[in-house]
């Protein structure tokens, strides 16, 4: 539960530009490879907001709250889906959400704010590979 | 044949009692409902997903839809409309599941905003993010206090801030909203250094130097008395952490089971699948999120409010209003709506002798919210149009003349880039010295417009 400070590198490999069709965006859809034997940590960092964001994985719900959280993934061998999901509706909203692996530094997989006028919603998804 | 009766009746009060008797059910934790959420959430979507396939001619082979890509859409959307329309899912958030939810304490806290506009050193120590802005907001108005002055300075005081602050735990915003929501009814203002016409003190416009400017000292306190249009309140709770977490719930959990590989598929096909869904699910979302925003913004609110105006120079002249202040989203727009009753003592305005004047000043505006995102993303066109009155009580009594005053107006606020946004407005009125702010004058009508925010378009980041 309690979370450490981590320094924040470049996001995740993701398309820096919108392909047409779903092929097209699957193939953009970031990849968390995880070696075997290392943790991978979920890290949520929020500002106000009063509806719950949720993180889950494989079919469970790994985080869900209204303020920043971190927590472990208990990952499976495979490719799994790990999926987030943002609503807000207070003033000066914000969220990043990112992982960590083995306790390294934080890789951000998407960082919304009110600040950068970005959608006030956002769902999300990363594929997970162990 | 007695005894055998009563034998038989206590065997089975005995059966009864000790097989019978209801377990008290244990109010499940947070972890064990989100367990039973996802349980749920997985055995409704497979019965719901294979129902829509079976309906529109398609096969769900081991979760797997299969079929054109438009067919598959309308599956998609079939199976989520049922999902959404299940109460099952909504009925495991209880009460005391959603307040777990809004007590959870925050892990850090970090200031990262005092919302001070300008550089005031005396805001610089605020500990807290959420509590700061409203502890003491200290800004140098530099645009229009009181539509005259360039150099006041207002500190606003929140009664939430001042009992908050001494709370030992560290808590989200919502939990500091909901815990004094008592003292969140009341706010208040101090202006100091402010340049006040005398004709917004006395009530007179008709007067040679009713435009001097006066060196004032102003406050006020306003106390919320019914509604409340905060997000953060317990009366939205049900709206925003029960039904707009099940959304995000609902989104993120399905999109795992969606994206799932099944044995022998490659990646790329359950990727598919999902980018498919989390379009659905996205515009879902977004759909929930503005209809939270929507019923909290038409939700009715009626406040209090009390000010003073004094003088720093001068003797006299001050002046004390009360005001009721409501809003009420109708429609598309909003109506808002004062009655202000004010009295200012000690005016002389050349009469023998010093006299009070009573002021009762009914207002209203309709401001419509028109052509969403069309010029700047997630901006609206806003239009406004309203009225006001203003009737001295007890005129007969007073030693100079008075008349009553009226104006309407319309006002267009046209959003640029950068948060600025274009004002233009016409007034009519009766009093042609009200008109003294307006850019343009004909008659009793005055055109006004501001194109400073223009050049934000300019500034580079904007």
């Amino acid at each position: 539960m309690a979370k450490k400070k981590r320094s924040r590198t470049h996001t995740t490999r993701q398309a820096t530009t919108m392909p047409a069709g779903e092929a097209a965006l699957a193939a953009a859809v970031p990849v968390i490879d995880v070696p075997a034997g290392t943790t991978l940590e979920v890290i949520v960092d929020v500002g106000p907001m009063v509806i719950p964001y949720t993180v889950a994985y494989d079919g469970r719900t790994i985080i869900k709250s209204l303020v920043d959280r971190s927590e472990p993934v208990n990952v499976r061998t495979g490719d799994f889906i790990l999926a987030w999901a943002f609503g807000h509706s207070v003033k000066e909203w914000s969220h990043s959400i990112g992982y960590s692996l083995g306790g390294g530094p934080m890789q951000v997989l998407e960082q919304r704010s009110e600040a950068n006028k970005d959608p006030d919603h956002s769902v999300g998804f990363a594929l997970v590979r162990a | 044949m007695i005894r055998r009766c009563w034998v038989a009746l206590f065997v089975v009060s005995v059966a009864l009692l000790s097989s019978g008797t209801p377990a008290v059910a244990q109010p499940m934790s947070r972890a064990q409902v989100d367990e039973a959420f996802d349980k749920r959430l997985g055995e409704l979507w497979t019965r719901f997903l294979a129902a829509a396939a079976r309906e529109a001619g398609l096969t769900v082979t081991d979760g797997r839809l299969s079929g054109p890509r438009d067919a598959k859409v309308a599956v998609y959307t079939t199976a989520l409309d049922r999902l959404q329309a299940d109460p099952e899912l909504l009925r495991l958030f209880t009460p005391a599941y959603v307040q777990s939810l809004i007590d959870e304490q925050v892990e850090s806290r970090v200031p990262t905003s005092v919302n001070a506009t300008s550089t005031n050193p005396a805001t610089g120590g605020l500990p807290e993010k959420s509590g700061a802005t409203s502890l003491a907001a200290l800004a140098a108005d530099l645009s229009s206090l009181a539509s005259a002055d360039k150099t006041a300075v207002s500190l606003s005081i929140s009664a939430l801030a001042l009992v908050s602050a001494k709370d030992p735990e560290i808590y989200s915003a919502i939990t500091s909203y909901q815990r004094h929501s008592l003292a969140r009814r009341f706010s208040g203002t101090v202006v100091f250094g402010a340049r006040i016409p005398e004709a917004e003190i006395t009530g007179f416009s008709g007067m040679p130097e009713f435009d001097t400017l006066l060196d004032a000292f102003g406050w006020d306190v306003k106390a919320r008395v019914w509604g409340d249009k905060d997000p953060r309140s317990d009366r939205w709770s049900d709206d925003t952490v029960r039904r707009g977490g099940l959304l995000t719930h609902i989104s993120s959990v399905l999109l795992t089971i969606v994206g799932r590989p099944r044995p022998g598929e490659p990646p790329q096909q359950a990727l598919e699948d999902a980018v498919i869904v989390q379009s659905l699910l996205a515009k879902r979302l977004g759909e929930g999120i503005a209809a939270i925003k929507s019923k909290i913004a038409k939700a009715p609110q009626l406040s209090l409010k009390a000010a003073g105006t004094h003088l720093t120079k001068e003797r006299g002249r001050n002046r004390y209003a009360f005001v009721a202040l409501f809003d009420v989203g109708v429609g598309p727009s909003d109506l808002t709506a004062n009655v202000q009753y004010a009295l200012t003592d000690d005016i002389q305005l050349g009469a023998d002798q010093l006299f009070k004047t009573k002021i009762w000043t009914v207002s209203g505006a309709v401001t419509s919210h028109l052509a969403p995102g069309a010029i700047i993303r997630g901006r609206t066109i806003d239009w406004s149009v309203g009225g006001s009155v203003a009737v001295f009580a007890d005129k007969a009594s007073m030693p100079v003349p008075a008349e009553n005053t009226w104006k309407i107006f319309t006002s267009v606020d046209v959003p640029v880039g950068g948060g600025g946004k274009i004002p233009v407005s016409i007034v009519y009125t009766n009093d042609p010295n009200a008109l003294t702010k307006e850019k343009f004058i004909r008659g009793q009508i005055g055109l006004s417009y501001d194109f400073s925010a223009l050049k934000q378009l300019f500034t580079p980041g904007s």
